[in-house]
């Protein structure tokens, strides 16, 4: 009985051990489920850390590669990729993994193939892995397909304790960064021999001229030459700011209704009338107008910089053609020499600022080095495109494009007057004078009011038609080119078609030379820009002393118109023209009266 | 007393040569020194030239590397004044040549340049030039480096 109670008390006992095992156990379980959740949370915060490192690191646009104290590569990101040429997406991970666990060794292998310098970096490398305290920098140069430039630096990856955990390896791109800097050291020095060339010879000369006792002669040859250089540094300077300026997106250009054909001819004529050794031939068509909508005075520059540039390589008595033509809505000019022409290797640099070609023949040939570059960028604002063909040895062609102006519209009409309303003043001599550049309006017009003469002014032809009966102009000083479609001869034309305005005197005042057809056209004087107030003074007293007086009109009676003419006659004076219209005769006398 | 002569080209060599005889004769045997400009720029030219005007030389004048390098073979000039860039052959490269030649390294040589660097100073130290002078240079001051590097 007692060993019963003795089994009894044990069992009981050992049940509740058991209990409280269980209870212990339970608890257990519950501290280890509450670790292991925890451990998935951590794993997952980890993850997500993880990620947040990779996102922040593939962001940046420096290759950054992590290798442990054991030589293995733990980490790299996006750009390191990228700029060892791993950045194929598809099998980016599979090339990530082939490279991380990979050892350091393979690592610096793939760092540098491909760099000038590569034994020197792997001596580098190698001894950064050996001696973790030391953070270092250097610069690495490549040379795989093209030039690459990378900065690389590495800095020691340290637990809170100061034991090494590995090294962290930077690998920045700085290839672009180089050749800005290059640019900049190439163009100050560039820019600073341009301008110390014509100063060397501005500051020698004076210096001579101060220092020495020179023939008269040799004196002002040497003035000479200071100004030829100071103009050139002016020119120089000029075209530099020019060229600053577009490239900056700082130039204005103002834009207008255009004739190109007539720019051309202008600008043909004029280096015609310059260089007698070159024969510029232009085969446009001058009949037909061929409009665009661009700066008169830039385009203007764009044809004499390229015309220029023909001359100046050309062989003497070269020729040099010169073709317009419209394509595909694009107006086409093409400028063609039979100089040198142009080697291959120079000619997607003949484009850029301060290139020049180096012959072994070249000649004295002037220029700042800017004006190819200067016609690049005015065509490129006008939205054409500027480019050459050249066979070495057999010359150069030129080619730009422009877009063609829209032909429905006409020039807007606010263009054509310059001035709204008519103020005549009485008892003065009131000339029109038809000008579309408005400076050369100024200056004329001051020339002449302060001689007695009243003056109205517009800068079409269309305009000074309107206004031309409205007043009694005693003369017109008529520009070719203007605003206008009309051109100064198709103003003469009208003028001298109509009766009532036929015995105005127009006096053209051009840029280009008198030439046989010019007399052939009813006018009375010529002036060539560019005149001085003197010259224009002359020419208008001179037609004025012609005319003024010389015509008479009187109401129509034939008796009376035989009486006049009689008694005129009977006192020497010659009558030249006696016509009679709507009851108005009018009698020219002979200017020589 | 001091000569000037047109840019060289090829066919007046043997006629330079000729004045040069005949110019040492004028001056009573008293052979002029003989001094080669090279400068691209026509103005430069004539300044050095104009320069060089009051001293007892004889000045032969080219416009490109190549020229230079043909006329010190062949007239044999006490002194070369070369500019650096020139087409053909810059001033670096022609007293180079010049200096690496046994017969002509003691030809004098002064090497003007309008880039005035740091850099530019130490090529032309490679290239042994005897003087170094940058532009824009004071004509005085040439003359009187002249005059020493010529000097007895």
């Amino acid at each position: 009985m007692k060993r019963r109670i003795t089994y009894r008390n044990t069992l009981i006992n050992l049940n509740s051990q058991l209990q409280r095992q269980q209870a212990e156990l339970e608890e257990q379980t519950a501290i280890v489920e509450k670790l292991h959740a925890q451990l998935e949370e951590e794993g997952q915060r980890y993850q997500q850390q993880k990620n947040t490192l990779q996102a922040i690191m593939d962001s940046i646009e420096t290759g950054i590669a992590m290798i442990d104290t054991t030589g293995k590569t733990i980490f790299i990101n996006k750009f390191w990729r990228k700029i060892f040429g791993y950045d194929n997406e598809n099998d980016a991970d599979m090339q990530a993994s082939t490279l991380i666990n990979s050892d350091a060794d393979s690592l610096i292998q793939t760092v540098v193939a491909g760099a000038t310098n590569a034994d020197d970096f792997l001596a580098k490398l190698r001894d950064s892995l050996d001696n973790f305290e030391e953070s270092y920098r250097d610069d690495l140069e490549y040379r795989e397909s093209s030039h690459r430039y990378c900065r690389i630096s590495s800095v020691p990856c340290l637990t809170t304790d100061n034991q090494a955990l590995g090294r962290v390896f930077r690998f920045r791109d700085i290839t672009r960064y180089k050749e800005i800097n290059m640019l900049k050291s190439e163009l100050i020095s560039t820019v600073s021999h341009e301008l110390r060339t014509p100063m060397s010879s501005i500051m020698g000369f004076s210096e001579l001229l101060l220092t020495r006792q020179l023939s008269p002669e040799r004196s002002r040859q040497y003035i000479e030459i200071i100004h030829e250089q100071a103009e050139r540094l002016t020119k120089l300077i000029t075209d530099f700011l020019d060229i600053q300026r577009m490239e900056s997106g700082k130039q204005v250009f103002d834009r207008q209704r255009l004739n190109f054909v007539e720019i051309v001819d202008q600008v043909c004529e004029l280096f015609n009338n310059e260089g007698e050794n070159h024969r510029i031939i232009s085969e446009c068509n001058p009949s037909k107008p061929l409009y665009v909508d661009g700066d008169h005075d830039k385009l203007l520059q764009v044809m004499s910089n390229l015309l220029s540039n023909a001359i100046k390589y050309s062989p003497q008595g070269g020729e040099i053609i010169v073709r317009v033509f419209a394509q595909d809505n694009m107006l086409q000019t093409s400028i063609a020499d039979q100089g040198l022409g142009i080697p291959e290797e120079a000619r997607t640099k003949l484009f850029s600022k301060f290139f020049r070609v180096d012959n072994d023949d070249r000649r004295e040939i002037g220029g700042t080095g800017l004006g190819l570059a200067i016609c690049k960028e005015i065509v490129q604002s006008h939205s054409g495109r500027i480019w050459l063909e050249s066979t070495y040895g057999e010359g150069s062609t030129f080619y730009f494009t422009i877009p063609l102006a829209e032909p429905a519209q006409s020039p807007s009409e606010s263009a054509l007057i310059i001035k709204e309303s008519l103020v005549v003043d009485n008892g003065k001599n009131l000339i029109l004078i038809v000008e579309d550049d408005e400076n050369l309006v100024k200056l004329i017009e001051t020339v002449l009011k302060e001689d007695g003469f009243a003056t109205y002014a517009v800068n079409s032809g269309e305009g000074a038609l309107r206004l031309v009966d409205q007043a009694d102009f005693k003369m017109i000083i008529l520009d070719i080119k203007l605003a206008g479609k009309l051109t100064g001869w198709d103003v003469v034309k009208a003028l001298k078609d109509n009766d009532k305005t036929a015995h105005i005197p127009v006096i053209i005042s051009s840029i280009y030379e008198k030439n046989a057809e010019s007399q052939t056209k009813g006018i009375s004087d010529y002036l060539v820009k560019p005149f001085i107030p003197k010259q224009l003074l002359n020419v208008v007293h001179k037609v004025m002393r012609e005319n003024v007086g010389a015509k008479m009109f009187m109401h129509g009676d034939e008796r009376l118109d035989e009486h006049v003419v009689n008694i005129l006659r009977s006192n020497g004076i010659k009558v030249k023209e006696i016509k009679s219209t709507d009851n108005i005769l009018m009698i020219t006398l002979d200017g020589d009266n | 007393m001091t000569k000037f002569l047109n840019p060289a080209k090829q066919d007046n060599k043997h006629i330079i040569k000729l004045l040069f005889e005949l110019r040492s004769k004028k001056t009573g045997g008293r052979k002029l020194k003989k001094i080669l400009v090279a400068d691209d720029e026509k103005s430069l030219r004539m300044l050095i030239t104009g320069t060089l005007e009051i001293g007892d030389f004889s000045v032969v004048e080219v416009d490109n590397g190549m020229d230079a390098w043909k006329m010190i073979n062949e007239i044999r000039p006490e002194l070369v004044i070369l500019d650096v860039m020139m087409p053909g052959m810059t001033g670096y490269q022609v007293c180079q040549l010049l200096k690496a030649n046994e017969e002509l390294q003691k030809i004098k040589v002064i090497i003007l340049t309008a880039k005035g660097q740091q850099s530019d100073k130490e090529d032309a130290l490679e290239a042994r030039a005897d003087f170094y002078i940058a532009k824009p240079f004071s004509p005085v001051q040439l003359l009187a480096v002249v005059e020493d590097i010529l000097g007895d």
